[in-house]
């Protein structure tokens, strides 16, 4: 699942992740995830750590009290280079996080690992 | 894909250097300390071409718990009153709020407790070496350097793009063998390689991991996987709450510290003296 409000990245993210094998849904944002969780499989969760309304930070948190998503991989997706922010996800429960722009090798490395 | 290795992250090392100016400057005071020939005029020199250590050995120097007499505002007085190995710890204090101000995002470290546990590492080796005729001011450098090469390994993810951040379960050097491809041991080895410590704090530093070999004689390594095994097993935060785990008895008898009064009473002191130094760093 990938949840951010810019297309680009959904666009990209989701042909990177549909090339290597994997089921892609998108969201635009905090708000609109929450409202189409119901019933929902997930198996990893992409998410924009800079989101207006709902911050990635925040929907982290929220994901967590649900028994569902309690042990699902969530990544925060991050600026290049940025450092800040990222103590402040994994305190939210995030499991990782993957810069942006996004590269192929990221993208399958990290599915990689999360398979393993 | 092939697995990185050290050297492909030249970027974040040089970076690094460009961040820290203080640890070249501990790596001179520590080879003109051993030199009987150095004179206060030399150490002054050394002190005053780094401004913030400057303003920071001052600030130090007139402390409570450094000050003798009265208020120094002249290095080489201060020097002079402080005498050399308490300078190597001034100069160490002040590189640990140059190195240590900033979180460990993928360890889940923050500054703060970055900071708490080099410095209580560095007043447990030191404590530690005095008891076992080891050279007390190279003891207390490595247990506050010895964490080091965790700067350099957070920078480079920055490179590498991504991580999962390590979740305290799993050895941490496994984690850093599976995303780097190196570990903190050979990070801040290389490091201090580059800032050109003395080569057996070099090898303490890359020898950390594990524990002391039995029946070996004292070293600063093993006195340094000592040390690490008090802070790996105990979350930091116990640090402050004085409740520890257990340590295995033989590396206790390795230190010295077999009877369970005498570990007890060497890990409150640690802990008594790290707050003093916190107290004087103003509230840390």
């Amino acid at each position: 699942m990938i949840v951010s409000p810019c297309s680009e990245t959904r666009r990209v993210l989701s042909a990177l992740l549909t090339a290597g094998g994997h089921g892609v849904q998108e969201a635009d944002g905090g708000q609109d995830l929450l409202k189409r969780l119901d019933g929902q499989i997930i198996d990893v969760f992409l998410v924009e750590a800079e989101m207006t309304g709902i911050s990635g930070i925040e929907l982290t948190r929220r994901l967590r009290t649900m028994p569902q998503f309690s042990s699902t991989p969530i990544l925060l997706l991050t600026p290049e280079g940025q450092a800040e922010g990222k103590l402040a996800g994994r305190e939210a429960g995030a499991t990782g996080w993957m810069s942006r722009p996004v590269r192929v090798g990221q993208v399958e490395a990290v599915m990689r690992r999360l398979a393993g | 894909m092939k697995q990185p290795t050290i050297h492909d992250f030249r970027g974040a090392v040089i970076r690094i250097q460009t961040l820290y100016s203080t640890p070249p400057v501990l790596s001179r005071a520590l080879r003109l300390i051993r030199d009987p020939g150095t004179s206060v005029l030399e150490i002054t020199e050394l002190v005053r071409r780094d401004a913030a250590l400057s303003a920071d050995f001052l600030h130090l120097a007139n402390s409570a718990m450094f000050r003798r007499g009265t208020f120094c505002t002249h290095l080489s007085e201060a020097i002079q009153r402080l005498g050399m190995n308490e300078l190597l710890r001034l100069i160490g204090l002040s590189l640990s709020k140059n190195v240590f101000g900033k979180d460990l995002s993928n360890y889940g470290i923050t500054a703060s407790q970055y900071w708490t546990e080099s410095v209580w590492a560095a007043v447990a080796m030191e404590t530690l070496a005095e008891r076992h005729g080891v050279d007390a001011d190279e003891a207390y450098i490595a247990g506050l350097l010895h964490q080091l090469g965790r700067v350099l390994i957070n920078e480079a993810l920055l490179e590498v793009g991504w991580s999962l951040f390590w979740n305290g379960r799993e050895p941490v050097e496994t984690w850093e063998l599976d995303h780097v491809g190196f570990t903190h041991a050979d990070a801040g080895a290389l490091l201090l390689r580059e800032w050109e410590f003395p080569e057996s704090f070099i090898e303490a530093i890359a020898q950390q991991a594990g524990a002391p070999e039995p029946g070996g004689q004292p070293s600063l390594s093993g006195l340094l996987r000592f040390t690490r095994q008090c802070l790996v097993t105990a979350d930091p935060a116990h640090l402050w709450r004085r409740s520890f785990p257990p340590i295995p008895a033989e590396e206790r008898a390795w230190a010295g510290l077999e009877a369970p009064d005498a570990l007890a009473d060497f890990l409150e002191a640690t802990t008594l003296s790290l707050q003093t130094i916190r107290r004087m760093l103003n509230g840390r």
